[in-house]
């Protein structure tokens, strides 16, 4: 059996090229190593409850359904009305100097700011006209530093790091050989992701779906079948064997060979790199130095009756943001606390606290180790929220747990169940915006292509589908 | 196919390519880019579905042709068969 295109990776990229693929007749395969659909954004189960892995928000959203969005669904075939998105309440950026407050309401953030802090209002209004004039969908090798941009607009530093915080937060890979000085001790990010991010979260919003992302994956995945597809779960792929500049098959962890015309790999630069058994120059593709811990809780009542009222909090103990791999097995002096129950309409007990982390420290720890780390790491959220005001109880059905966190993802979890070397969060620094690679027939697609969010791994995929296969059909 | 057949096979395409549940009037004789949220990802979908449908083949020299409404139709009714 040869397909057309073998697909890696059945998050959001991969189900979003497999389905766009299949729907125009070509052969697909799509493969993972998990067995569960959507990658990073998967689901779990905690104490009986099915919990949304790795969404925090869907965002670009639009409730008529225009911009990335719009697009993507056309793309598709899917209907808004079929994600079920219910949009956010509100959400809040904490740093000892203040608290500023945005939503789906693009004016909040600017008025928030004009009670706040006044004098920086005007360059932010000019700021955000830079960054919606901006075209980021320009195919540039040129790095900028973003905060210099900003800092040209908003001088007080203080404020500068306050708005780039949810910008890091929700899409920095980190500033490791993206040709920043990476040196600095401030957080940085290139320019042109920056402005992808920032429209992701102030020029469009944060919405969740209902029922989390389980229902759309499953959706495609029923697509893509119904149109000839096939979808092939728990299998890994070892290695892409290659004949001179072209790869002929991809080999299974059991030794089987699937082969194909094309090749795409949602696995990110480097992952695919040494797939294929191509080892680029050093340093051409890094692998992403950002990675999280995150801690899952269930309260025993919802969140806003428990005095928690924000959709998303990012925060800073100190004045200054720290954004980069810490030192330590995370850095609770920052991080992003997340309440699905806050979107409207969700009914959801859960709370998610993320901190930056370390791959290196956690991988190093022994079993016992790793789960003390685990626990340390819970007490350190949940200090993390009581700073925040927050002193939450956890749904006590467990007796013989240790907390409101016991339930946590580690750079470990994340690099076991998405793939990604060291639990890369938002993969390398480097993009490959054409989604070539040093093979003929092999592309990226998905967070390595240079997209960003559900939305735009998902048109990552139906982007190099339709550049690199339906184009020339 | 008839003119009046192409017609709505034409419509049913934009509307499933515009993912509206319904379309909206369509002026026959104004650039559907002007009329509906379109950008030229979609427009290449509507050559897309017509090959996929109807097996009718457009070369990309021809796609300025598929402007409007009703140039599209005059296309698809004229070309050789």
């Amino acid at each position: 059996m040869k397909y057309d295109v073998a697909i890696i990776g059945a998050g959001p990229s991969g189900l979003a090229a497999a389905a766009r693929l299949c729907h125009f007749g070509v052969k697909v395969v799509l493969l993972d190593s998990h067995s569960r659909l959507g990658g990073y954004n998967s689901w779990h189960h905690v104490r009986g409850r099915e919990i949304s892995t790795g969404l925090h928000a869907f965002t670009n959203y639009d409730p008529n359904g225009r911009g990335p969005l719009g697009r993507l669904l056309r793309q598709l075939r899917l209907k808004f009305s079929s994600l079920d998105l219910k949009p956010q309440r509100r959400s809040t950026i904490r740093f000892p100097q203040g608290t500023l407050e945005f939503s789906n309401d693009h004016d909040r953030i600017r008025d928030s700011l004009a009670t706040v802090f006044p004098q920086a209002v005007d360059g932010f209004t000019a700021l955000r006209a830079r960054i919606r004039e901006t075209d980021e969908g320009e195919i540039t090798d040129r790095r900028t530093s973003a905060r210099t941009i900003v800092e040209s607009y908003i001088p007080d530093p203080l404020v500068a790091d306050m708005l780039m915080a949810p910008v890091m937060f929700y899409g920095n890979p980190g500033g490791v050989g993206d040709g920043l000085d990476s040196a600095r001790i401030h957080p940085d990010m290139d320019w042109l992701l920056f402005c992808v991010v920032w429209k992701c979260i102030f020029e469009t919003g944060f919405s969740h779906p209902a029922l989390g992302m389980r229902p759309l994956w499953e959706e495609l995945a029923r697509r893509i079948r119904e149109d000839g597809g096939a979808i092939t779960m728990s299998t890994r792929i070892t290695a892409l064997r290659t004949d001179g500049d072209r790869v002929v098959a991809a080999t299974t962890e059991s030794g089987e060979e699937i082969e194909a015309e094309l090749f795409f790999s949602s696995a990110g630069g480097a992952e695919t790199a040494r797939l294929a058994g191509h080892e680029p120059p050093d340093g051409a593709i890094p692998i992403g130095p950002i990675s999280i811990a995150e801690g899952i809780g269930v309260l025993d009542r919802p969140p806003a009756s428990a005095g928690v009222e924000d959709t998303t909090i990012f925060f800073s103990h100190r004045e200054r943001l720290a954004f980069r791999r810490p030192d330590d097995l995370i850095a609770t002096d920052s991080g992003v606390v997340c309440v699905p129950g806050n979107y409207e309409g969700i009914d959801d007990p859960t709370i998610k606290v993320t901190h930056l982390a370390n791959y290196d420290a956690w991988r190093c720890l022994v079993a016992e180790n790793y789960r003390a780390a685990k626990q340390d790491a819970a007490a350190a959220m949940a200090a993390s929220l009581r700073r925040l005001g927050h002193d939450l109880a956890p749904l006590r059905d467990a007796p013989g747990r240790y907390g409101l966190f016991d339930d946590m993802f580690t750079p470990m979890t994340l690099e076991r169940f998405g793939g990604h070397l060291e639990g890369a969060l938002y993969g390398s620094p480097t993009k490959t915006r054409s989604g070539a690679t040093a093979r003929k027939n092999l592309f990226l697609i998905g967070t390595d292509q240079g997209f960003h969010g559900i939305v735009g791994a998902m048109l990552s995929g139906v982007a190099m589908a339709n550049f690199h296969c339906l184009s020339g059909k | 196919m008839t003119e009046q057949e192409t017609r709505i096979a034409v419509l049913k395409i934009i509307q499933d390519v515009s993912g509206l549940d319904e379309l909206p009037e369509i002026k026959g004789d104004v650039p559907l880019r002007d009329q509906l949220e379109l950008d030229s990802m979609d427009f290449l979908d509507i050559v897309m579905e017509l090959r996929k449908r109807h097996k009718i083949e457009v070369p990309e020299a021809d796609y300025p042709k598929l402007a409007t409404l009703d140039s599209t139709v005059t296309y698809i009714m004229e070309r050789p068969a």
